[in-house]
């Protein structure tokens, strides 16, 4: 640090300078087209974010560029994202200086992904085709991280995994009248039991071979009401099925296991407020269940209240974007805009997550909801959970006396680090985990950061180039600092560098 | 064959016996389970096709069968389908003779289905994701067999080919600093400069990479004009030797296709009329070039098709028990096969375009002659398949079949060192006189118990035969070589033709 210090400008100059350089692979170092490459300022320096895309010789150039200090960062379809100057993949960036009339030469080496393979055999160690594999970050709640087919060979290729720890799993399915049940890799129906397989940069971990167990799967069928197409998703823990019915409809074969059914259709004539049908349920599968009946009813739209505290303007003033997306047993769905300061939104039967994202100078403090009262845990800023019974309204507070949070963050040398990222994470202790997603920000010429908006509540703080977006057990791990914010007083905290030993 | 015939009976016998074996991954010897197993008597031969599938060990058996002649053939997914005796996987089966009481026992390997793999990659030797791949039979026009779509490292696999040359080709592939036209493997943008691959079973062809070729898209735009209101909702499809893509027109009737390769193309519009009156289309043949095109199109009822069915005398001939079939044809391939339904009148409605008719098997009538619509013999021979343009319009298209009553037959013993083959395959082709190239498809039967064959509802003409267990479905090359006889058939001719057995040396 002491060096690009020493080198800081403490103004922007009026004398152009140009950074330029190239983008290669990792592997093989041939040169990388159509990568896009970030040129971002260090706050108090240089000029504006400025983009730019590697030509066919895998070359980028920025002129001209104010003096300054600078964040350069590069992103490629299926290539980890790099940040010039980081010590490992998941490392931050660090700046790099330039003086008037400077011009900068950098090469930026990017990685591809990891990819994990292997085969699914039946009993006489034959691939089998056509069988869906998984594979799931090996901590929980599950999620699908990614997904393959088996060739004619049984062989499948899971790709684009950021290094780290996975469990592959293949789908139930049924070859020639014969069910196979969903297996982790070797062989287990139990996760504990599953073998862990490590992704690997620029690697193909191979060898991952499954062999399901033949089992019984059975049938989800049923009728659904209403003559207009409907569409019906049965998810499970090994993903959704979505399928398009008017009347009778039929799912492949299910293992034994906890299922959700949601239905909906387009009712413009019969359902005027909201245009929609719908219906959900949940069951256990551990038979044939044929018989189900699904009935549509119209949804009515949610009722969304602002109210806000210690304000004198009206709340129609704020429109505060709200976000919604669909939780099912296969994980969280799309996120979806639902507008600004929406009075009413239309919910699809099922569980949701709703967030409300409050303009500047505004936090929210509290959110009620009519079907099952409270939300998740106990902080209205991250997500909120919201069970969608086709009616219900819903409340949020807010109120205008945001807190903040500021102060300095100082090197091992015990000067300011400038561009270091600031990462803060809003976090429940009782549950150790993480709300809502984290926010970075990254310090200035003189090491300053300021986070705000900020809800009552507690926080944890960590400034490092160690990580690109550290998860709650880095941060951990880091000795993140934890805050509690009360009201809307600022807090100053300064920082000391995390530097990995 | 001999062998064989020693064991051969003349009629069914009483005592029941079995056929059984096992299934195997030829590749491994792994047992193969749940493969789908078919036993078929020869003509002659008692008892009826039968099918099973192997057990997890993947032994297989057909117990309680009468005696007689069988051809055995087995099937997986994923696998090339076998047959009993094959010498290669381009041979035929040789049935085998089951005597009274008596029990087979046999082997059954399958291969893997071919593959053909590579990389799509750019100017740097970096892998392209995300690109869609087609893979054609090397045929002229080429024929699609597959499509995949390159993973992370640009890599593609095609599978479940047949042995034999195919072709490799990018779809179009836009990027942001630039558009690279379809391309064939390796790096050129028409199908003469293609290098073909070639696919063989129970192994991966690599190296079909292709590194797509920068060139310009452009647009494909018009308007559809419909009689009466204008409607929305009417569906224009553009269709290539790529595939097809489709727009839904809004109330102005105007589409646009942008990123269009320049080439060959139909294109076509559809919609419902008004008061569920059946359908309104259009069709045209358009040649797209570097700036595009702006296309009109007036969509119309669909056009009546009247067909009229007369023999050669001029006579009418009543149509309603014979199997005419149809496909539309476009420049995607040909359609689905479907009996061509007509009403009491002869008519039909077809939505325009390019279609193809032909007479089904039969043994009382063969084509002579289609005529009308612009119809030609695509197979060469009337007797195969007719191309038939149906224009768009309100204008009553007439196409005339005029039939023959009298086919001809050929029919005959095959002999193998003086004693009759049974369960012989026998190949005949119908060859253009002048130039001897095959014209329509090939007809294959077998050889019954007693080594006859018989191939009925021939039209007049020149054919070669040939009898042999070497080739599964012989080109014109390997009938030659096969020692394939020639024969003239005359109109309603009786021609009986003993061949010999031909066997590779």
């Amino acid at each position: 640090m002491n060096r690009w210090l020493a080198l800081l400008l403490a103004a922007v100059s009026l004398h152009a300078a140009v950074i330029r350089g190239t983008v290669v692979n990792q592997e093989g170092g041939e040169a990388l087209s159509q990568a896009w490459v970030m040129l971002q300022a260090v706050s108090g320096s240089g000029g504006a974010t400025r983009t730019a895309q590697t030509d066919s010789f895998g070359m980028f150039a920025f002129s001209p560029v104010p003096a300054g200090a600078y964040l350069v960062s590069a992103t490629r379809q299926y290539s980890v994202p790099a940040y010039y100057g980081q010590k490992r993949w998941n490392s931050a960036g660090m700046p790099v200086v330039v003086e008037a009339n400077d011009s900068l030469t950098l090469s930026i080496r990017m990685h591809r992904f990891g990819a994990i393979t292997g085969r699914v055999l039946d009993e006489n160690d034959v691939g089998i085709l056509g069988h869906e594999v998984l594979a799931y970050r090996d901590a929980k709640p599950v999620q699908i991280i990614a997904r393959a087919t088996t060739d004619d060979y049984g062989r499948y290729r899971l790709f684009g995994l950021a290094p780290g720890t996975y469990l592959v799993r293949s789908a139930a399915k049924t070859v020639d009248g014969v069910g196979y049940l969903p297996a982790f890799a070797p062989g287990s129906q139990e996760m504990d039991q599953a073998r862990r397989v490590d992704a690997v940069l620029d690697q193909d971990s191979t060898g991952i071979d499954v062999h399901p167990a033949q089992g019984r799967l059975f049938e989800v069928a049923g009728v659904v009401s209403g003559g207009a197409p409907v569409e019906l998703t049965l998810a499970g823990e090994t993903g959704r099925q979505t399928i398009s019915a008017s009347g009778a409809f039929r799912f492949n074969p299910v293992a034994p296991g906890q299922y959700e059914l949601y239905a909906t259709a387009p009712s413009p004539a019969n359902c005027r407020a909201s245009g929609i049908s719908g219906a959900y349920t949940s069951f256990p599968v551990d038979r044939d269940m044929t018989g189900l009946t699904v009935a549509l009813s119209c949804v009515v739209p949610t009722s969304i209240t602002y109210s806000v505290e210690r304000s004198a303007t009206g709340r129609n003033s704020l429109n505060p974007a709200l976000r919604a997306r669909r939780v099912d047993l296969a994980g969280v769905g799309d996120t979806v805009s639902l507008g600004n300061g929406p009075a009413y939104a239309v919910f699809a039967p099922g569980q949701w997550e709703i967030q409300l994202q409050p303009p500047a100078g505004y936090s929210v403090t509290g959110y009620y909801q009519s079907n099952s009262g409270l939300g998740l845990g106990s902080r209205p800023d991250g997500w909120n959970a919201f069970t969608a019974r086709g009616y219900g309204s819903v409340w949020f507070s807010l109120s205008s006396g945001t807190g903040s949070m500021r102060g300095a963050v100082t090197g091992t040398d015990r000067e300011a680090a400038m561009g270091a990222p600031v990462y803060l994470e809003a976090y429940d202790p009782k549950s150790k985990t993480r709300i809502g997603e984290l926010r970075t920000v990254q310090t200035g010429a003189h090491g300053a950061y300021q986070f705000s908006g900020l809800a009552p509540g507690v926080y944890r703080v960590l400034a490092t180039f160690e990580y690109v977006g550290p998860d709650t057990a880095t941060m951990e791990l880091s000795g993140a600092r934890t805050v509690s914010l009360v009201g809307s007083d600022p807090q100053t905290l300064d920082l000391d560098l995390f530097v990995l030993p | 064959m001999f062998k064989y015939l020693l064991f051969a009976l003349t009629c069914g016998a009483l005592q029941a016996a079995a056929i059984r074996g096992r299934v195997v991954e030829k590749q491994t010897g792994h047992p193969l389970a749940r493969a789908l197993v078919v036993v078929h008597p020869l003509d002659g031969s008692n008892g009826a096709t039968a099918s099973a599938r192997s057990n997890p060990n993947g032994s297989f058996e057909f117990p309680g069968l009468p005696a007689g002649w069988y051809l055995v053939s087995a099937a997986k997914t994923g696998f090339a389908g076998v047959e009993y005796g094959q010498k290669r996987w381009s041979s035929a089966g040789t049935p085998v003779a089951l005597e009274e009481s008596g029990e087979i026992e046999m082997n059954l390997a399958l291969p893997h289905s071919g593959a053909v793999s590579g990389r799509v990659i750019d100017e740097n030797d970096v892998g392209i994701p995300n690109c869609t791949v087609f893979v054609y039979r090397n045929t002229r026009p080429p024929e699609v067999a597959g499509q995949a779509t390159t993973d992370d490292r640009g890599v593609y696999r095609v599978s479940g080919l047949s042995p034999g040359a195919y072709l490799a080709r990018t779809a179009i592939l836009n990027s942001a600093i630039g558009v690279y036209l379809p391309t064939f493997a390796r790096d050129s943008v028409t199908v003469g400069g293609a290098i073909a691959s070639e696919a063989a079973l129970d192994r991966d062809t690599l190296y079909a990479d292709v590194r797509p070729m920068a060139g310009r898209l452009t647009t494909v735009a018009g308007r559809v004009s419909s009689p009466g209101p204008a409607r929305a909702s009417v569906t224009v499809t553009l269709v290539s030797d790529m595939g097809s893509q489709s727009q839904t027109t809004g109330l102005d009737g105007r589409f646009a296709f942008d990123r269009v390769a320049p080439g060959a193309y139909d294109i076509y519009a559809q919609a419902a009329a008004a008061n569920s009156a059946g359908t309104l289309a259009a069709w045209r043949p358009i040649e797209i070039g570097a700036n595009g095109a702006d296309i009109s199109l007036d969509l119309a009822p669909l056009p009546s098709v009247q067909f009229s069915f007369v023999d050669t005398s001029g006579k009418r001939v009543d149509s309603s028990g014979l199997p005419f079939l149809t496909r539309r044809k476009d420049l995607s391939g040909p359609g689905k096969t479907e009996y061509l339904r007509l009403d009491a009148g002869g008519q039909t409605r077809l939505d325009p375009g390019r279609w193809e008719v032909a007479l089904g098997p039969t043994a009382s009538w063969y084509v002579v002659r289609v005529s009308g619509a612009g119809a030609h013999a695509s197979s060469g021979t009337a007797a195969g398949w007719n191309e038939i343009a149906v224009a768009p319009g309100n204008a009553a298209i007439a196409v005339e079949v005029v039939l023959s009553p009298h086919p001809a037959t050929l029919r005959g013993l095959v002999g193998d060192g003086g004693q009759p083959a049974s369960g012989a395959p026998v190949y005949l082709e119908a060859i253009d006189p002048g130039s001897g190239i095959r014209w329509g498809g090939l007809r294959a039967t077998r050889t019954g118990v007693d080594g006859r064959y018989s191939f009925a509802g021939l039209a007049p003409g020149m054919y070669r035969v040939a009898s042999t267990f070497e080739y599964q479905a012989p080109d014109a090359a390997a009938m030659s070589r096969a020692g394939a006889r020639d024969v003239r058939i005359e109109e309603g001719g009786k021609v009986d033709l003993d061949l010999d057995l031909w066997v590779m040396p």
